[in-house]
């Protein structure tokens, strides 16, 4: 009996600290030294897209833009449908910076959530400490803020399909990227696990 | 080559000043007067319109297409059909949206600063923001224009908006840009065409 219990504690203590996103996959050895997302890659172009976002219930809408301005400078900003600024952000070699955020937006923990998103949303070159497969996907693991980034590529197409950020045990934020043209990912859902909030976007240009 | 650019751009910076010559008392006054008189007299508003969002850093501006329709005394709807749709309604306290297919409702009667910048949204599509306790106001004649602008004295509001510019047609006083300019320099520019005054606006247009 205390065997059997002992048994449930070990059981359930190791799968509570499995990872999900990488149950169905196998570690493979890294191939690649680097691993490139190209969806934000391209400084000739602008990035506009449609914004509907999902936070604690509410809906609202806007306009997400993003601009590769240098090798690693990116300028975010998120606007109304009526172009007011709700947020200005860069993220570059000096890290997170804000340009502008709305006063209801300009506080430490929601612009932890912002830089997270946004620095996994944008960044391209990606240094795989792992290495995964499934049936599907190539699977690239990078660590950024000491937690996960999963790079989850399909093997056919080589289009990143998702990036699933996790701590060491749970997932915490879905990328997802469909309707795919050439470099640019004209449909984008961005889903916390942990938080109501769903940011959907939509490619405009 | 780079000297004769660099004159090219000075000489047109020249021009472009002078294209602009501030209104004299007088001039400012009876033009005021036309714009308070149109807009006193407006009943309902029906246009179309393109927005402008210039980002300094962008190399094309976000351009969105759509329509107007205004009803005295404080009905207004905004609808983008392009290129996607989205549609805003503004009823007394509350603001109704249609984010293309989602539909919700914000009361915005708790909120001052969303009555605020309703107001400023009505007053600006009419024309009437002479509000001297809001605002310094300069007259410029522009072209066969008429431009203003509009320098918020409330620091809450010059956070996010350095000043208002609103062009009108000379000859009938009516608004045909509105320009929102932000501390940083970007700016929104609205530009209204087939703008109709008095026309019959039905009020299931701002059915939500």
């Amino acid at each position: 009996m205390r065997y059997f219990i002992i048994s449930i504690f070990v059981f359930s203590g190791l799968s509570s600290c499995a990872l999900s996103t990488t149950k169905a996959a196998v570690e493979v050895a890294p191939s690649v030294a680097i691993y490139h997302n190209f969806y934000f890659s391209d400084k000739t172009q602008d990035y506009v897209y449609k914004a509907k976002i999902n936070a604690f219930d509410t809906n609202f809408g806007g306009i997400l833009i993003v601009k590769k301005l240098g090798d690693q400078n990116h300028r975010i900003v998120f606007t109304t449908d009526f172009g007011n600024k709700i947020f200005d952000f860069e993220i570059g070699k000096e890290g997170f910076k804000t340009h502008y955020a709305i006063e209801q937006l300009n506080k430490g923990a929601v612009l932890k959530i912002f830089q997270r998103d946004f620095e996994t949303l944008i960044k391209e070159n990606v240094v795989p400490v792992k290495m995964f497969r499934d049936k599907e996907n190539m699977i690239y693991r990078s660590i950024l803020d000491k937690r996960y980034n999963h790079y989850f590529v399909d093997l056919e197409t080589k289009e990143l399909q998702r990036i699933v950020h996790t701590t060491k045990t749970k997932e915490k934020i879905v990328f997802s990227f469909s309707s795919v043209k050439g470099d640019i990912a004209k449909k984008i859902k961005i889903l916390h696990k942990k938080l109501p909030l769903t940011i959907d976007l939509f490619y405009l240009n | 080559m780079r000297n004769t650019t660099f004159l090219f751009i000075c000489f047109m910076s020249f021009l472009g000043v002078f294209a602009q010559s501030p209104l004299d008392k007088q001039e400012a006054l009876a033009f005021k007067q036309a714009v308070v008189k149109t807009a006193n007299t407006t009943k309902t508003i029906v246009s179309d319109f393109v927005q402008y969002k210039h980002l300094n850093f962008l190399n094309n501006d976000i351009k969105t297409v759509g329509k107007l329709a205004f009803k005295s005394p404080n009905l207004i709807k905004w609808e983008y059909t392009e290129p996607y749709k989205y549609t805003a309604i503004f009823n007394e306290n509350k603001l109704f949206v249609n984010d293309g297919g989602d539909k919700s409702n914000i009361d915005v009667g708790s909120s001052k600063m969303f009555k605020n910048f309703n107001n400023l949204i009505i007053n600006s599509v009419k024309g009437n923001m002479f509000n001297d306790e809001e605002f310094v106001i300069n007259y410029y004649r522009v072209d066969d224009f008429y431009m203003v602008r509009f320098i918020p004295k409330k620091e809450n509001m010059l956070s996010f908006i350095a000043s208002f510019e609103l062009t009108f047609d000379k000859k009938t006083a009516d608004v045909v840009k509105v320009k929102m300019i932000e501390p940083s320099d970007d700016y929104t520019l609205i530009v209204f065409k087939n703008k109709k005054r008095n026309t019959t606006v039905l009020n299931e247009v701002f059915h939500h």
